[in-house]
């Protein structure tokens, strides 16, 4: 989090101003806390009582990796059973999906399973999926061990931390991971409307209101 | 060995260069100079020589210093001390100016008579303040403690040593009263007295002294009754006890009055002008050394249009740019509305800084606290603002006339067209490139086949393109930063109707959160958001026909 408000103005100084957007979707089942991973990272906030989200919601937020400019165009779809038939629709274009799980409770986990071979048959293939075991806070009534998500992970090449949108713990990280792990290379970034990589004019700073000499 | 007499440096004339001290020789750099020297006259004057290099290189210094500021930190402590070792002060190649004679300073002097007044000053009135904190803390309601209260932290005069009240100098009797005051002890009349109201004596003694110039109105000034005395009694009044109202004749508007300042619970200290003074002028310092003069508050609101104008244009650069070569990314309504917010804020930023330029000339302006500002305008002010409105003019005149055109819907439609049928050719030409490599492959592969049916078949590696091994990377870099610009729909601010169908819904979401995505300028979303929005519709059309075909 101490990251926060850094460089305000990206591929300014660095040179390359590089910029690659991607199209990340969350799923999993309800209330293991996709919105709020979702809102801490694009907001830094955390709502105790986040409301059940309905059909998807929509969030931008960029990151800067070395000397690229990564752009999450990311979809928190709703957990809910009868939003299911939304969820191809977003993570058909999707190259990075976020499959979230409770750490408290052993059926989430199962359904997080059931996504995730969902997303291997269907969605793109090179999709880059990450396993997020939320509510780490509450470790002391866990369910769902760590070691048996890291093997099942590891299993499906999966990327995986567990995390706590309420700490921010992992929160930035999963995100990170996933860009790097991102391919970055020109025309790859395509799929959604505005994915081609758009090199920004490199706009000098003007000194601001001359002073005087 | 130049012929030039060494006497002919004595006939007055000047000689400027890069010259030779011994043979008066005009070399055209230091460089030569430093060459001829080392040549011709190295064994003539070692001291000399000596000299010449510091000089040299102190030359040197100047003028690198001159080109490149930055040289100054990089600069070994050699070369420092090379030229102390070499150089003294009574060199006659010293470069620096002799001194002016002698100077003295009298700040220290004037600061000390002033800080000596000050000090008697500021003792007097954080007295003051002091004893206004003491009568604020545990102040009873009740009248007659109340004045126990205040005597104890206050040595009141004796009403026998005042025959006349200071302040006017009349006489004291039944009607004109004597009254002391709360924070000196001093005796004067009713009319002479000021009233220092709870709030604002709370004002003042409070640590962070805040400069809410405003709360000067709660001051009431010289009061026209005796509002003190008659609210102490109605406190008492209030308070059931015995009725100790001294100046109950006043009449009903002084009990009203009362009544109305036990109600908004506003009280008052009586106090003698003099301290009433004293804490006004403590009062008007702090507020001045907070305030914040016009000019900066009008530069504040000019870099607030500046900076808008900043983080727009890009993107409507991007969205002019983008429409310009036909792409349908962005909707053409969305730019023009974008390009009408940016000249909006252009023009606002012009006016502003027309403000500022005038600001100060208009003599005659209204604001208050523009005119006490013109005063204290200087000719530096001036200049500053000149410049102000300069800067923003030539930042006006880069980006807002120069400000890319959108094309008309009919050119943008035209354009489109252009584009699609472009595309499509170039897809039909891939594509016919595409089957014709397949072909030539194919031919190849039989051919080569046919040759050499026995010989293994000799296949180039495939280079496995690795991404870049990501996981290789340090663990923790520096670089990697959130950049604090995202953005979400805020999904509490509507309520979705229940429908029946999801996807319904789910376009409904969409369209509300377009509309965010507007009101925010993120044109970005938009286009996403858009295409979002056709795609479901065609994933509904396409469900509503395999429904009902």
């Amino acid at each position: 989090m101490a990251q926060r408000g850094g460089a305000q103005r990206p591929g300014n100084g660095g040179g390359q101003g590089k910029i690659c957007q991607f199209k990340l979707v969350l799923l999993g089942e309800s209330a293991v806390g996709k919105s709020s991973l979702v809102l801490r990272f694009v907001k830094g906030q955390f709502h105790e009582y986040q409301e059940s989200t309905i059909g998807a919601a929509f969030l931008t937020q960029t990151v800067c990796l070395d000397d690229t400019t990564v752009k999450f165009e990311i979809w928190d779809t709703a957990g809910q059973e009868r939003y299911h038939s939304l969820a191809p629709m977003y993570y058909r274009g999707a190259q990075a999906a976020i499959v979230v799980y409770d750490i408290t409770n052993q059926d989430t986990f199962g359904r997080a399973k059931t996504w995730v071979k969902e997303l291997q048959r269907q969605a793109s293939p090179n999709i880059v999926i990450a396993l997020a075991g939320n509510k780490a806070d509450l470790a002391n009534k866990r369910m769902v061990e760590y070691e048996e998500a890291q093997t099942y992970a590891e299993e499906n090449s999966l990327l995986f931390m567990e995390t706590s949108a309420k700490t921010a713990m992992n929160v930035n990280d999963i995100f990170l991971a996933i860009a790097k792990k991102l391919p970055k290379s020109d025309n790859t970034a395509s799929g959604s409307p505005g994915g081609t990589v758009r090199v920004e004019p490199n706009q000098q700073t003007q000194g601001a209101a001359g002073c005087c000499k | 060995m130049s012929n030039v007499d060494k006497n002919s440096s004595a006939e007055g004339e000047v000689l400027e260069g890069f010259i030779c001290p011994f043979c008066l020789l005009d070399l055209t750099s230091i460089t030569q100079l430093q060459a001829h020297f080392e040549e011709q006259h190295a064994s003539e004057d070692k001291a000399v020589l000596q000299s010449l290099k510091g000089f040299l290189n102190k030359a040197k210094k100047k003028l690198l210093n001159e080109d490149e500021t930055d040289f100054s930190p990089g600069r070994g402590p050699s070369t420092v001390s090379y030229e102390t070792s070499d150089y003294e002060p009574n060199n006659p190649w010293n470069w620096d100016p002799p001194p002016l004679g002698p100077s003295r300073s009298h700040t220290s002097t004037f600061k000390k008579i002033r800080s000596a007044r000050l000090d008697c000053f500021v003792a007097e009135t954080n007295k003051l303040l002091i004893r206004l904190n003491k009568l604020l803390t545990d102040l009873p309601n009740d009248p007659v403690k109340r004045k126990v209260h205040e005597k104890s932290i206050v040595m009141w005069a004796d009403d026998k040593d005042v025959p006349l009240c200071p302040f006017c100098a009349r006489s004291f009797n039944i009607a004109r009263r004597r009254h002391h005051c709360r924070l000196c002890g001093g005796i004067m009349c009713d009319e002479c007295s000021e009233f220092l109201t709870f709030d604002y004596a709370k004002k003042l003694v409070s640590p962070v002294h805040q400069s809410h110039i405003k709360q000067m109105s709660t001051l009431s000034i010289a009061g026209t009754g005796s509002t003190g005395v008659t609210s102490s009694g109605m406190t008492s009044l209030l308070g059931g006890l015995s009725s100790l109202r001294r100046s109950g004749s006043q009449g009903s508007l002084n009990s009203l009055r009362s009544v109305m300042d036990s109600m908004t619970n506003e009280q008052h200290f009586r106090i003698c002008s003099h301290c009433m003074k004293r804490l006004q002028a403590r009062d008007n310092q702090i507020e001045q050394r907070t305030f914040k003069p016009t000019l900066s508050d009008y530069y504040d609101k000019l870099m607030e249009y500046r900076r808008r104008i900043e983080r727009l244009l890009p993107q409507y650069n991007n969205m002019a740019e983008s429409l310009g070569c036909g792409e349908p990314t962005y909707s053409l309504r969305d730019a023009e509305e974008l390009r009408v917010k940016i000249l909006k804020s252009g023009d606002s930023l012009n006016s502003m800084a027309q403000r500022i330029k005038i600001l100060g000339n208009d003599q005659d302006a209204t604001d208050s606290a523009a005119s006490s500002n013109a005063l204290s305008s200087g000719p530096r002010q001036e200049l500053l603002q000149r410049r102000i409105h300069s800067t923003s003019t030539a930042f006006l005149k880069e980006h807002i006339l120069s400000l890319p055109k959108l094309p008309s819907s009919q050119e943008l439609k035209d354009m489109q067209e252009r584009r699609k049928l472009e595309t499509e050719a170039r897809l039909a030409a891939e594509k016919e490139a595409a089957r014709q490599a397949e072909e030539h492959a194919a031919e190849i592969l039989r051919k080569r086949d046919q040759k050499s049916r026995e010989t293994p078949r000799n296949t180039p590696v495939r280079s496995v393109h690795t991404p870049l091994s990501f996981s290789s990377l340090k663990k923790k870099q520096t670089e990697e930063v959130l950049v604090d610009t995202g953005w979400g729909v805020d999904s509490s601010t509507f309520d979705v109707s229940e429908t029946d169908d999801p996807m319904v819904q789910q376009m409904n979401i969409i369209r509300n959160f377009i509309r965010q995505a507007r009101d925010a300028s993120r044109y970005d979303e938009v286009a996403t958001l858009e295409a979002n929005l056709r795609e479901l519709q065609e994933e509904y059309k396409k469900q509503q026909r395999l429904m009902n075909p």
